[in-house]
């Protein structure tokens, strides 16, 4: 499709929405002022804005169809057709995020409107991911967890899903940005979440990384935030 | 009767199936390519459509935009509408209102929107002071927006 087509498809979600639920037809609303807003060229680059609206659209038309459903009972029949993982995203964070006050809301604004994304962050969670699934664990990604609610990655193998924020701020930095990533988990009620730093320079990072991501997605114990360096 | 529920949860179960699918597939992409998995969507994504986004939108119908963006928002006369309608269109009625803003005087605007407020099926009731109420809260909420 074009790129034009996808401001399409967020408008008519958003009128979709505003009979089914008003807090989403709101915050596609917002999605589509700021993106208009957006001065090209600078900061971001335009597929991360890209990769951000597919998913907000996926997700948002998902999130409509159960939630026109007409009973419960249809809405959990919905439910059980996901894997614990996606039941995770959208029966809990998802609508989360659609209800959030905007205060948390505005987060994701800055820090996309910050440049926070790159290219190569992006390669190493993704090199994170593949090996993930390689050991039979499975995994989510959103660009909606990364900006808002400080997760770069769901985990989930043998037990509950779990938020793992990856990070290579030095020791000094990554104090302070531990005490905000808990306040951030904190805020959303996320029961269980792994803090991860790393070193670019060790060669096996990656596979070091995913070791403890496995291990404590099945052990962690839930209202646990732990941090691993 | 039966066959025709059927069918339409046959439907229903189809879209769902169809969006969940699309997430998965969405997701393994980005699994392979990264960020460039977005190439595989969108054919134009380094073109000028940033840049154009809002466009449309200033040649086009700017006074619906804003009566839309006031109806779902947070505003108290906003939420009382919404309340109001219930289960009736929102976009139907936004639809409406903008016309009926655009061919009335303004001094027909008040009965316009009270109208409108009280549904075609239903006779308007002059002694309804909350209806005739509201639609005067949402005329004055109008004038100052549009």
């Amino acid at each position: 499709m074009q790129a034009t087509e996808i401001k399409d498809k967020l408008k008519s979600l958003t009128l979709q929405a505003s009979s089914i639920d008003h807090n989403l037809a709101r915050r596609l609303d917002e999605i589509n002022r700021w993106v208009k807003n957006i001065k090209p060229g600078s900061l971001t680059g335009k597929p991360f804005v890209i990769a951000f609206l597919l998913e907000v659209i996926t997700d948002s038309t998902i999130w409509l169809i159960i939630k026109s459903l007409p009973s419960e009972e249809e809405r959990k029949a919905k439910f059980n057709l996901m894997t614990p993982i996606e039941r995770y995203w959208y029966g809990y964070l998802f609508p989360r995020w659609i209800n959030a006050s905007d205060s948390k809301f505005y987060i994701w604004k800055q820090k996309l409107m910050a440049g926070e994304f790159n290219q190569v962050d992006d390669d190493i969670i993704k090199s994170i991911a593949q090996d993930i699934v390689q050991r039979e664990g499975s995994f989510w990604q959103r660009y909606i967890a990364d900006l808002s609610m400080a997760t770069d990655l769901i985990v989930s193998r043998n037990n509950e899903p779990l938020c793992i924020q990856i990070t290579s701020v030095s020791e000094e930095l990554n104090h302070q940005k531990y005490e905000a990533w808990q306040n951030t988990l904190r805020s959303w009620e996320i029961e269980r979440g792994l803090f991860l730093s790393y070193n670019p320079k060790d060669a096996n990072f990656v596979n070091q990384l995913v070791n403890v991501a496995l291990y404590n997605s099945d052990y962690l114990s839930g209202g646990k935030y732990l941090k691993f360096s | 009767m039966a066959n025709k529920r059927e069918t339409h949860c046959n439907n229903q179960v189809d879209t769902f199936a169809e969006a969940l699918a699309t997430a998965r597939q969405m997701q393994q992409n980005w699994l392979t390519y990264g960020v460039d998995f977005v190439n595989i969507y969108v054919e134009d994504v380094e073109g000028d459509w940033l840049e154009t986004w809002g466009h449309d939108e200033i040649l086009g119908n700017f006074q619906l935009d804003s009566i839309k963006e006031f109806l779902v928002s947070n505003d108290s006369v906003a939420v009382k509408v919404r309340e109001h309608l219930g289960e009736r269109s929102l976009f139907d009625f936004a639809v409406n209102l903008d016309e009926s803003w655009r061919i009335s005087q303004t001094n027909d605007r008040l009965s316009a929107v009270k109208n409108l407020l009280a549904g075609e099926e239903n006779s308007i009731d002059t002694d309804d002071i909350r209806l005739l109420d509201l639609a005067n809260t949402l005329v004055v909420k109008l004038a100052e927006i549009l």
